[in-house]
């Protein structure tokens, strides 16, 4: 099969899937992106085994410091030509399947005038106006243009939806973000983790300069970008009352400064959540260790020296961090929200507490740290949900009949 | 499908469109939750015209008076454009004026072309182009009355012997059901849009589209004898005045939005009732 996978980023959620397709099955996978992600970064077997196109990147339709609402549905139809000359300019390119994603869109309009095969639209999110997503955190106001913005930026992802094919969801939650009407049209396939990078084992009990002291308690956060629609606001709540009880717990925070959803900036009036989120407390910081974005590598080395990791997202897309840490066999502490759910049941594979209720989350993170050995058994069991249900070698096989299923359909 | 419109549609109570064949243009995501209903034409100022009740008496156009042997064909659109089959009206009255000394054709209508997705002759003058290609059989008996009056439209009309509507695939004109409104023998493109209105040979004539031979032959034969045809355009007025008048249309149209109203915005009994009841031809896009 010759796919062409389509997405700003690369590798982002297809750079392990193609190579694992062409590895395991020698499917040609070939790429149509705009720039290549620095999380995670592409690896360079997947740089040798994968055909790249760079697409011109779309022009910018952000104004000023204001929200870009008005302007998205522009941007996506720009986006739409530039894939549309891409591929016009690349006769060698005619694939049998594309497989496009679009976090506000996949730009395909315009390709049935080029390509006759089935399009595959990777159907991640439909945002909401209200209880959930970046309209999720109304303590954090102003959440003024959260009405507005949802429906604006849901305009690309409907006639994206109406095009394709077929969609697939990482996660059920993901699905059911989406208008009934097309659920009959989307399947629900998790991307897979890389199980043989993200693992339980020995990691050097150091951070950089910093050595870390056999006994010495470690918490964990990871997020993209350290934003209230990740809690990072509310993990920082938690971790200071946790070590003012506890003398011997290090956090380990990890992610960058910038913010990828939502109002943080307005309602900080900064451009660091991060920062401000830091100056609202007079936190201990020689008992954080803020080791920005990473390398995958560095990631596992972390989560494999964590004694419990914390991850209190907003009802949104789950993150890939949180299934890292259980396929690290890390005891997850999660927000008791829906996507978390839809991985981590209570008691068995994990702990989950009300998000805002951080009296709950300090007590609950406490009673791991003060027997760690206790709580063990959640994550081994999380190690073995990954396994079972999440990893690559779990996901890539439906996958792929997937993806043959619909490149054989007729249009 | 425009993002946009998908946005409307997704966050509307209900989609309300005049006609099947529009409803068929929209996404099949979406096609069960619209209602369906044409707004209706004013039959209390667009009436039966007594040319096509008797069939006789004295008929004027614009000041002019037209005598009784005269055969008139008419055309009428909002710009004298492609999509509404100007083109072919023209051919077809090239046509029609050389085969009969009695025959004048009229058409009402906006010469410079006003749609903006017309790339090719948007802001230009149609009649004038088609004009210069095949210069008109006999200008005299070619009458482009340009933008014209509610009240000339209706005369027209009312001194039709046969309506033509050649346009290609779009929202059945006003002007048609105008036409069929004050009797007139209309003469229509075969197209879904069309088919939905009008029953071949009951109440109009439909003809291939493109087959200009035989839209001629099915005007001349209208022509030669007017009295056998009269029927369709008396049968015409009859069904515009049940199913596309504002008197059948409005009191429909205000009963669903306030059943929509009173349900608070709850369209799903509205729907069960559209679906059970007067749906009768379901004309989704044939792809």
């Amino acid at each position: 099969v010759k796919i062409l996978f389509i997405h700003d980023a690369f590798p982002a959620q297809f750079g392990r899937l193609a190579l694992e397709l062409t590895r395991r099955h020698g499917w040609k996978c070939s790429f149509l992106v705009q720039s290549l992600s620095s999380c995670p970064t592409p690896t360079p077997e997947m740089l040798q085994a994968l055909e790249l196109h760079q697409v011109p990147l779309a022009a910018e339709h952000r104004s000023g410091e204001g929200i870009p609402w008005p302007q998205i549905y522009g941007h996506y139809l720009d986006q739409c030509r530039s894939v549309f000359e891409a591929i016009r300019a690349r006769p060698q390119l005619r694939p049998e399947l594309v497989v496009a994603h679009g976090g506000r869109g996949a730009p395909t309009l315009f390709l049935r005038e080029l390509l006759e095969c089935p399009i595959i639209n990777y159907c991640e999110y439909y945002f909401a106006t209200s209880h959930r997503d970046i309209s999720y955190r109304i303590d954090l106001p102003p959440a003024e243009p959260a009405p507005f913005f949802p429906r604006c930026i849901n305009a690309p992802t409907l006639a994206t939806l109406v095009d394709c094919d077929a969609g697939y969801s990482a996660t059920h939650w993901q699905k059911q973000s989406f208008p009934a009407r097309f659920h009959s049209k989307i399947e629900v396939h998790f991307d897979g983790i890389d199980t043989d990078l993200y693992s339980p084992g020995p990691a050097p009990r150091s951070i950089g300069e910093r050595s870390i002291p056999e006994g010495t308690r470690v918490v964990t956060f990871v997020s993209r970008g350290l934003e209230s629609i990740r809690g990072f606001d509310l993990f920082m709540k938690a971790a200071h009352r946790i070590a003012q009880v506890r003398t011997d717990v290090v956090f380990v925070v990890v992610g960058g400064d910038e913010i990828h959803y939502g109002w943080d900036k307005l309602h900080t009036g900064a451009p660091s959540f991060k920062e401000w989120v830091l100056r609202q407390e007079s936190y201990d910081l020689s008992r954080f260790i803020f080791v920005g974005r990473i390398l995958p590598e560095k990631l596992t080395d972390i989560l494999r020296l964590s004694d419990l990791h914390i991850y209190l997202t907003a009802p949104f897309v789950l993150s890939w961090s949180v299934l890292n840490a259980m396929a690290c066999g890390c005891v997850v502490l999660g927000s008791d929200v829906p996507p978390v759910r839809e991985v981590i049941r209570p008691g068995e594979n994990g702990l989950i507490e009300p998000l805002f209720d951080v009296d709950r989350l300090t007590d609950t993170a406490l009673r791991v740290l003060d027997d760690p050995a206790a709580f063990a058994p959640l994550g081994h069991a999380a190690h073995r949900t990954i396994q079972e249900y999440y990893s690559l070698e779990v996901c890539i096989p439906p996958l792929g009949e997937f993806f043959e299923r619909v490149a054989a359909m007729k249009r | 499908m425009a993002g946009i419109e998908l946005l409307d549609l997704e966050h509307a109570a209900l989609g309300w469109t005049p006609t099947q064949w529009q409803r068929g243009l929209f996404p099949v995501e979406y096609r069960d939750a619209f209602l369906v209903q044409h707004d209706g034409i004013d039959t209390l100022r667009v009436t039966l015209s007594p040319w096509h009740a008797q069939g006789a008496g004295p008929r004027s156009i614009a000041g002019r008076s037209i005598s009784a042997a005269t055969k008139v064909v008419t055309f009428v659109a909002r710009s004298l454009d492609r999509l509404r089959g100007f083109d072919r009206f023209l051919a077809l009255a090239d046509v029609l004026i050389r085969a009969g000394s009695d025959v004048l054709c009229i058409a009402v209508g906006d010469p410079i072309v006003r749609r903006g997705l017309d790339v090719t002759f948007h802001n230009r003058d149609y009649p004038a182009h088609l004009m210069s290609l095949q210069p008109s059989a006999d200008k005299e008996r070619l009458w482009l009355l340009g933008p014209s009056s509610p009240q000339v439209v209706a005369e027209v009309l009312g001194a039709s012997d046969l309506h033509v509507a050649p346009g290609r695939p779009f929202p059945v004109a006003r002007s048609t059901l105008e036409a069929m409104a004050r009797g007139c023998v209309v003469l229509a493109s075969d197209t879904e849009p069309h088919h939905e209105i009008i029953t071949p040979d009951q109440t109009g004539l439909l003809v291939e589209g493109p087959d200009a031979d035989a839209m001629a032959r099915r005007a001349l034969a209208v022509l030669a004898d007017p009295a056998a045809y009269r029927p369709l355009g008396i049968a015409a007025a009859v069904l515009v005045q049940e199913r596309y008048s504002q008197d059948a249309c409005l009191p429909r149209l205000a009963e669903r939005f306030w059943e929509l109203a009173a349900a608070g915005g709850d369209r799903s009994s509205l729907i069960a009732k559209e679906n059970n009841g007067q749906r009768t031809t379901d004309n989704g896009p044939k792809t």
